[in-house]
């Protein structure tokens, strides 16, 4: 039987029944929308937890911390603590074949505050900084204003105030020398725990995307080598200068800078404010006199590229890999896919048997027609092509309405989400994703199942005996 | 018409093979089980002829039929149709040999109640292997095989809308649609009444006339009537009738 006779015999088959037909399609629509929509919600919470949360394809490496291990010395890097982060490091990571970039991290080694806002939030906000040098590379490609993210720059004309520089330039009391203000980038992180939690609880407004825009250019002053938590003893930070690394009384006299925010970037750091590294590298050389010392590396893997090699060259040279949290969650998340795959194909099998069993009466029912056609030319394999035709139809619609019934399930869900579940960080505006490969895996789940449950109805189909099926034995 | 005793130990007319030029059944044994139903069966059918089969119930008179539509394959002995001896086709040979020479009416009249009777009449068409047939052609030979049985009017009706003796026509027209050469007819009258059955029988005397070689099982006397040759099964054994 040619293609379309067998799509002309279909067509003439499909007209009856239709009842049982939809009820079978809604069988398997039923398996395939839920399917579906586990496999588009993990999709979607994939995409935004290791998309947004922790950027895959990429390592952060970290020095090894001290710990005593059975023989007192273990973790340490030879004798004199952990082996220190530096540019010679960097250059070997560089020539990894899996690595397609690195760029560097360094924090402040020293206390630091600032305070601004007044212009745009109508009140002045103080606060510690919190700040790492990073390289500018690693923003390459986003787009900044209304300076670029480089740096240290400036026309160094000498000056006694801001007027006599030239916008944006102002003009540093202890230098008297025109400067740039400090380009700062924030993470999408930072500006996504401030709409969730600061901005709330303080009744500030939210940064969307339109005033986030607004915030570029905002201006702020750095006091370098001073904190809001007081001086420790012999003219040092304190607590918190110890803490972040600060050895004994600061080598330079408190100065103020001032800052530019400049943009997001997703190589920022999550929790702190990002200058380019020279700066910091400069400060820390002015406070505390040690400039070489790196907070962190981050290597950018090739696209497809095995991190295991990377991992095992990093530790070979004394380092480790901060724990971004990225492995545990992606095996959360691809557990709990497999799990829901597991139920669904349950419900997939049901509808399956579902769907042998009805074509098994089916066949019962039209045994007749079977010798009839029979009598008429058909071959056995004709029958059997008619009947895993149907299934194939039955498939075609049990998906399409499957993934109609999984993208309206998903819309409520999101409704709901937004109206009765509390925003949090990175709450996403959907929680599916429903990209060609979810539509892929569900036609071709259906069709694969119809078929699979019509194999056994075709096969008893094609050896309906038509002599004994047209006398009624 | 003349009557004949047809067995397995005297074959008339048996001696050229060609001649018979339509259907020749030597030897034929079927059994069901234990069952014997024709034991040692010899028959030949003429181009041109129209043969009636008769026998009481049980006689094997169907089941002969359906061997020689190439039905049933579990048989011993030879069946030949138009030269061909169906035990060397297979099951794919077999099918193109119903689609293209043979035509099928039975006393259930087998029509499809979701298909208008056109439909129904086109049903052969979708087996042919030939797209014209699928085509307009194929539409215009369905015209004219229920224009032939007088049902063109009916065309677009379904079955459960017409008569017994209507049914039986589409039946007929359905059978003719490939234009066979060889009709085999299994009590075609059996659901009729005597009007309308005496109506389906003047149909076939007429395709007879024509040039279609036909073969009827009947149990009833009035087919004879119309029959070039009368052949009684007795027993799964041909008599005289």
């Amino acid at each position: 039987m040619s293609l379309s006779a067998l799509l002309g015999l279909l067509r003439l088959q499909l007209r009856r029944g239709r009842r049982s037909f939809v009820l079978s399609a809604a069988g398997v629509a039923i398996g395939i929308a839920s399917l579906c929509f586990f496999l588009a919600l993990s999709h979607g919470v994939q995409g935004v937890v290791l998309g947004k949360v922790f950027p895959v394809g990429q390592l952060e490496i970290v020095p090894r911390k001290a710990s005593v291990g059975p023989l007192g010395l273990g973790g340490l890097g030879g004798f004199g603590g952990p082996t220190p982060l530096d540019d010679r490091f960097v250059d070997a990571l560089r020539q990894r074949t899996e690595v397609k970039s690195v760029f560097r991290r360094m924090k402040l080694a020293f206390p630091a505050r600032a305070w601004g806002g007044q212009q745009l939030i109508g009140r002045e906000v103080h606060a510690e900084l919190i700040a790492e040098g990073l390289d500018p590379s690693a923003t390459a490609g986003e787009d900044f204003g209304p300076i670029p993210f480089a740096g240290p720059g400036g026309s160094q004309k000498t000056c006694n105030a801001d007027t006599e520089c030239a916008a944006p330039e102002y003009c540093p009391w202890d230098t008297h020398r025109c400067e740039t203000p400090v380009p700062v980038v924030i993470s999408p992180f930072l500006v996504e725990i401030y709409n969730s939690t600061i901005a709330k609880s303080h009744n500030l407004p939210q940064l969307g995307p339109a005033l986030l825009a607004r915030f570029r250019g905002l201006e702020f002053t750095a006091e370098l080598g001073r904190s809001f938590l007081g001086n420790g003893p012999g003219g040092g930070a304190g607590l918190l200068g110890a803490a972040m690394g600060g050895a004994g009384p600061m080598k330079a006299e408190p100065h103020q800078r001032r800052m530019m925010l400049v943009g997001t970037s997703r190589a920022s750091s999550p929790l702190a404010l990002s200058v380019p590294i020279e700066y910091v590298r400069r400060w820390n050389q002015q406070y505390v006199g040690s400039a070489s010392e790196l907070s962190s590396v981050v290597a950018i893997l090739k696209d497809g590229a095995r991190t295991a090699g990377v991992a095992a060259f990093v530790r070979d040279r004394g380092y480790d890999l901060a724990d971004s949290g990225a492995e545990q969650a992606g095996l959360a998340i691809t557990l709990m896919t497999a799990l829901f795959a597991l139920v669904s194909l349950a419900i997939l099998l049901v509808a399956t048997m579902n769907i042998a069993h009805s074509f098994l009466r089916a066949v019962a029912e039209r045994r007749r027609e079977l010798g009839l056609l029979r009598a008429l030319g058909a071959t056995q394999r004709d029958l059997a092509s008619l009947l895993l035709a149907e299934a194939a139809v039955l498939g075609v619609c049990g998906g399409l309405a499957g993934l109609v019934g999984a993208r309206l399930a998903a819309v409520i869900v999101d409704v709901c989400a937004r109206r009765f579940v509390p925003d949090f960080p990175f709450k996403p505006e959907s929680f599916f994703a429903f990209d060609w490969s979810v539509v892929a895996v569900g036609l071709g789940a259906s069709i694969l199942a119809c078929l699979v449950g019509a194999l056994l109805p075709a096969r008893m189909a094609a050896r309906v005996d038509p002599a004994a099926a047209l006398s009624g034995s | 018409m003349r009557s004949e005793r047809i067995d397995g130990a005297k074959t008339p007319g048996m001696g050229n093979a060609e001649s018979f030029g339509c259907v020749e059944v030597t030897r034929v044994e079927k059994r069901y089980g234990d069952v014997p139903v024709l034991r040692g069966v010899s028959l030949a059918v003429a181009e041109g002829e129209l043969v009636a089969i008769t026998g009481r119930s049980g006689s094997g008179k169907s089941t002969l039929l359906q061997l020689m539509g190439g039905l049933d394959r579990n048989f011993t002995g030879t069946i030949r149709i138009g030269g061909t001896t169906l035990s060397e086709l297979d099951d794919r040979g077999l099918a193109r040999l119903r689609a293209s020479q043979l035509g099928f009416v039975f006393q259930a009249f087998h029509l499809l109640d979701h298909l208008t009777v056109r439909e129904n009449v086109r049903l052969p068409a979708y087996f042919a292997g030939s797209q014209a047939t699928l085509d307009d052609a194929g539409r215009v030979a369905a015209d004219e095989a229920l224009a032939r049985v007088e049902m063109t009017r009916f065309a677009d009706a379904h079955p459960s809308a017409l008569s017994g003796g209507q049914r039986q026509r589409v039946a007929i027209a359905r059978a003719l649609h490939g234009r066979p050469k060889l009709l085999l007819c299994d009590e075609p009258t059996g659901n009729l009444d005597a009007e309308t059955g005496d109506a389906v029988i003047s149909l076939f005397s007429e395709l007879n006339k024509a040039g279609m070689t036909i073969v009827i099982v009947t149990h009833e006397e009035r087919v004879a009537r119309v029959a070039s040759r009368v052949v009684h099964l007795a027993d799964g054994v041909v008599e005289a009738a």
